[in-house]
């Protein structure tokens, strides 16, 4: 392949890719509102189109259409490059996501190290966001944001430092090859303590719910960006969304082990066989839950059904040995990925409605008294574990 | 293609480094000095040094430059605008270490030898190569490092708690 045509290649499939993640991202906020109406016995949307699926659409065109309000002593041209820095940087980051096997748009070596550096730029939309507007209360509002984004990415790095030590490489492909036998969750205890580390830290960097003092509605009206509005003021939300599943995705990859099956080790060896019994316990616990709320509450039947039907199917043909074209295949692999990410983004969401918000003083403790410790230990421990693996394995 | 890449990474680091001396706000200033030491991450990607490169930007673009907005960001800007902005014994002193950095640059430039072949080859810039020079190679001077951080981030800690004190 040539120069220009591996080129025209690789801009079709960001292209690709973040069409469907802004595709996703108008359905996320549908999804956000439908779930939290399920949380408070409410219905949500449900006038515009079908079972609501419209608004969306609607939200969009509305931003559209509103009027664009710069403040007269804000200072124009950053201003406007604040909002397109956080979408910027959060798109960026899509580049090194295998999505299913074998589609990731850019599987460089450091994959994870690059998730990293892009998204530790991210915080420059929240403060220039916060002084261009020229307003005071914007401008302690990006102050702060800045210092949560700051804090809470070293814990977030540092657990997942913990889980590298394990699978040896950088590369978000390369990290899901090595949890061929297994999970990461599943080959130790130990990666529980990185996942919910992860999980907590990951929630604050995209300032969720108990962590979204950046905005805090109730309290603080919108914080860093309170002088934005109309698509400015929809593309930080759109910047947020796309860190959710951003996050969500590497919980899914380092974690969750990618694009695999929870049986996706088989019955080769006495280890492999201990974590393949957990996966199908994890998927029958999964799916027994799902279940009983679905019967519960009839609206999720038939969407619950499919699910847990097409998810066993394919656990059962992933552990009988068929392997489309030697891998996962598209289907298997699509499926698993996108359903963890799913999981992952519902229990954010999950998570926002269910618990109250944190005062600033109690964010910082959280970071830095406990999370920075707990992280540090689990690097140590994730070492340990790693030496003893070497020692007895021989590399 | 690769000259191609150069070129521009050149024009965008030179015209940055430009703008971040002479832009008279310095929350500008600052964001030029973003943009050039992303442009000199670039640099390091095409000299086949991505950790490298991922280090820069997360290390300066990502944490010392926010500090520096931070600072800018809380002192009163109006001021540092308005201030005299002739050159006393600054731009002698400026002038001195600037021709003296350039002179050593160049007794560096020609002192090298160029590789055979005339092309630079890949710098040992790879995750394997960076953590066995550090862990194994550089262990000692690395272990001295962390002492001396761990030394600035207990004075910071001793300070901070100072003013505390003063304030109750």
């Amino acid at each position: 392949m040539t120069m220009a045509t591996a080129l025209v290649s690789v801009l079709i499939q960001a292209l690709l890719v973040m069409l469907l993640v802004l595709l996703s991202v108008a359905y996320l906020t549908y999804l956000e509102r439908k779930v939290a109406g399920f949380i408070q016995v409410r219905h949500g949307p449900r006038h515009v189109g079908w079972k609501g699926l419209l608004q969306p659409i609607a939200d969009g065109i509305k931003l559209l259409l509103k009027e664009n309000l710069v403040p007269g002593a804000a200072d124009r041209a950053v201003f406007n490059l604040a909002p397109m820095l956080v979408v910027f940087t959060a798109m960026a980051v899509l580049a090194v996501i295998p999505w299913a096997q074998g589609y990731t748009v850019a599987d460089i070596n450091i994959g994870l190290l690059y998730i990293l550096s892009i998204s530790s730029l991210g915080v420059y939309g929240i403060v220039l966001g916060g002084w261009a507007s020229n307003n005071k209360y914007a401008l302690f509002a990006s102050l702060r944001s800045a210092a949560q984004n700051i804090s809470y990415e070293i814990p977030l790095a540092m657990a997942l430092i913990g889980a590298i030590l394990y699978t040896g490489t950088l590369s978000m492909g390369g990290i899901v090859d090595a949890q061929e036998r297994g999970w990461l969750v599943f080959q130790n205890p130990l990666h529980w303590i990185g996942f919910a580390l992860y999980a907590v830290a990951a929630t604050a960097e995209t300032n969720r719910l108990p962590f979204d003092l950046p905005e805090a509605e109730a309290e603080l009206v919108a914080g860093f960006h309170i002088e934005y509005s109309s698509m400015k003021f929809a593309l930080f939300f759109m910047g947020e969304y796309i860190n959710m599943i951003v996050v969500s995705a590497i919980a899914a990859v380092v974690f969750l082990g990618g694009w695999r099956s929870p049986v996706t080790g088989g019955f080769a060896g006495f280890w492999a066989t201990v974590w393949t019994l957990m996966g199908i316990l994890l998927w029958s616990a999964f799916s027994y839950g799902l279940l009983r709320l679905a019967f519960w509450k009839k609206r999720f039947l038939k969407m619950s059904l499919a699910l847990v039907g097409l998810g066993s199917l394919l656990m059962i043909l992933d552990l009988a040995g068929w392997k489309a074209g030697g891998g996962f295949g598209l289907l298997s692999s699509g499926f698993w990925m996108l359903l963890k990410v799913f999981l992952c983004l519902f229990a954010m969401m999950w998570a926002r409605w269910t618990y109250p918000r944190y005062r600033y003083d109690q964010l910082m403790n959280v970071c830095w008294r406990i999370l920075l410790p707990l992280s540090l230990g689990y690097i140590m421990l994730s070492g340990c574990f790693r030496f003893v693996a070497n020692a007895l394995v021989g590399g | 293609m690769t000259w191609l890449v150069f070129v521009l990474l050149t024009v965008v680091a030179l015209a940055s480094a430009v703008m971040v001396i002479t832009q008279k706000n310095p929350v500008y200033s600052a964001l030029f000095l973003v943009l050039n030491m992303l442009s000199l991450a670039g640099f390091y990607v095409t000299l086949g040094a991505p950790v490298v490169a991922a280090v820069q930007v997360i290390v300066y673009a990502g944490a010392i430059v926010v500090l520096f907005l931070f600072v800018v960001m809380l002192l009163d800007l109006r001021k540092s605008i308005a201030r005299d902005r002739s050159l006393g014994y600054e731009g002698l002193l400026a002038i001195a270490l600037g021709s003296l950095f350039v002179f050593t640059m160049l007794l560096v430039f020609w002192g090298a030898s160029p590789p055979a072949g005339g092309t630079v080859s890949a710098v040992n810039g790879t995750m394997e190569q960076i953590g066995k020079g550090l862990f194994q190679k550089w262990v000692y001077p690395l272990e001295v490092c962390s002492v001396l951080l761990l030394a600035a981030i207990i004075g910071v800690v001793v300070l901070a708690n100072k003013e505390a004190g003063q304030g109750k």
